[in-house]
């Protein structure tokens, strides 16, 4: 049996698909986080070194990786709109923006919140805080370039362009960020090194997995409302029982 | 008739929008008003003492440098959107990421080469070391073409969009930071007693990646927005 991977490329297709999937990834999601902020606020020992504090963790870490992540992914998905003239490439690039601006000012904030009674201040120009920073304005210019073009196409093609260029200069951004920092100050705080205690590990893992699966339940909702705002002149969707009722 | 090289071409380019330029002073010189008023502005707002100027000439001298490039970018394609010659540039045989090339080439010259011969001035006013200049000269040199080039994918995405000017240095600006991080960078380590080699090369090897790219990425980014 061969498998026609172009079917769920059409956004017609894929509009019943992604209904039919968020359920399978909301529920889980909405357990997971109920399990993970149980194991992070009863379970997991109370840090050695920072006390209670640390517990903002467990929301900080799993934002932080998949902002970074989303933007990839974002990128690949514009890439792939670029290549292949999908339409519902696109269209997915422009459902993961919100989320992953959402999870970089996530990240950034709760580490403010951390490093207040951590490190004294709300924030120091450390690298990883500084390219987040950076990253903020990556997803608001991606935001802000496709909300300025009426032309639907041509702001899927041009915001797809810009989230290249912007992954491409990710990394050297990074590195800038991190050579500049050495420059001026050593890293205050390393996190490698430090053994993490398996439990809470396991809470850490259960609330990145929640966090993705949010993601995931949420991006295929918008793309399923983007599908219907762009879509809304097409036959197919006047025929849809949500449509005629 | 005489088969022109792309060499040829590229210089004509060049020459054309120079001309250009130079018919419209006013504009070249408003970029280069520009950088001297906001490099001016920052001993008004952090107050007149000598030491901490010093410490700051270099970043100051570069985010005006960043600021005022954004200025001029607004201008790399519209006029020439407006008329309908870019359409016949994009019609014309010839490769379209030379063209773009020699626009950017052109405009670093109208508005990244003046600000280049300008900073010392500022920067005595900020009293750098005159080995702290030579490095700041070197680096803007190598630093405002990567300005013009990353500016360039920015305007082409933003060519005829109402509020382009605001949206362009949103887009651009972020893109620009390693450029700012390398330049001030270099004058650091000088005034540190360091050596600046390193920023140099990593300044040289991101203009190198400019030059190769960027040109294609701008001529692909018309494509889109002329379409």
């Amino acid at each position: 049996m061969t498998i026609n991977w172009f079917k769920y490329a059409s956004p017609t297709s894929f509009y019943g698909l992604a209904g039919k999937m968020i359920p399978w990834f909301a529920i889980p999601s909405a357990i997971l986080f109920v399990v993970g902020m149980y194991m992070g606020f009863f379970v997991a020992p109370v840090d050695a070194q920072q006390g209670e504090f640390y517990r903002i963790m467990f929301i900080h870490v799993p934002t932080a990786i998949l902002s970074m992540f989303f933007y990839l992914v974002m990128a690949g998905y514009a890439a792939l709109g670029l290549i292949f003239n999908t339409r519902l490439s696109a269209m997915m690039a422009s459902a993961i923006a919100p989320t992953g601006a959402l999870f970089t000012l996530i990240s950034l904030w709760t580490g403010a919140l951390w490093g207040k009674p951590m490190w004294g201040t709300w924030w120091i120009w450390d690298a990883r805080m500084t390219s987040q920073l950076i990253l903020l304005f990556l997803y608001l210019g991606f935001i802000a370039l496709h909300a300025s073009i009426d032309e639907p196409r041509r702001a899927d093609r041009a915001a797809a362009l810009l989230a290249i260029v912007g992954s491409v200069n990710v990394p050297i951004i990074y590195f800038s960020v991190k050579w500049w920092n050495t420059l001026h100050q050593g890293s205050t705080i390393k996190f490698s090194g430090t053994s993490m205690q398996i439990t809470m590990q396991h809470t850490l893992l259960t609330m990145t997995i929640a966090c993705w699966f949010y993601a995931i339940a949420v991006v295929l909702s918008r793309v399923r409302s983007i599908i219907l705002e762009r879509e809304r002149k097409t036959d197919w969707i006047s025929e849809l029982p949500e449509m005629r009722s | 008739m005489k088969k022109s090289g792309l060499l040829d071409l590229l210089l004509l380019v060049i020459r054309r929008d120079l001309v250009l330029a130079m018919r419209r002073r006013a504009d070249v010189l408003t970029t280069l008003i520009f950088f001297v008023m906001v490099v001016s502005l920052f001993p008004m707002g952090v107050g007149p003492e000598m030491d901490m100027l010093r410490k700051m000439a270099a970043g100051v001298l570069w985010v005006a440098a960043l600021l005022a490039s954004m200025l001029s970018l607004g201008r790399l394609f519209s006029a020439d959107y407006l008329d309908g010659t870019l359409e016949q540039m994009m019609l014309a045989p010839q490769s379209l990421s030379v063209l773009v090339l020699g626009k950017m080439v052109a405009h670093w010259m109208s508005s990244g080469l003046p600000l280049v011969l300008m900073a010392p001035v500022l920067g005595l006013q900020f009293d750098m070391s005159i080995k702290a200049l030579g490095v700041l000269m070197v680096t803007l040199l190598l630093g405002t073409p990567v300005l013009s080039m990353i500016g360039a994918i920015g305007a082409a995405l933003t060519l005829g969009l109402r509020g382009g000017g605001v949206l362009l240095s949103l887009l651009v600006l972020p893109l620009c930071i390693p450029v700012l991080i390398f330049g001030t960078g270099a004058v650091g380590a000088v005034t540190a007693g360091l050596s600046f080699a390193p920023h140099l090369s990593l300044l040289g090897a991101v203009l190198i990646l400019a030059v190769v790219f960027t040109p294609w990425v701008t001529a692909q980014a018309l494509r889109i927005s002329m379409e």
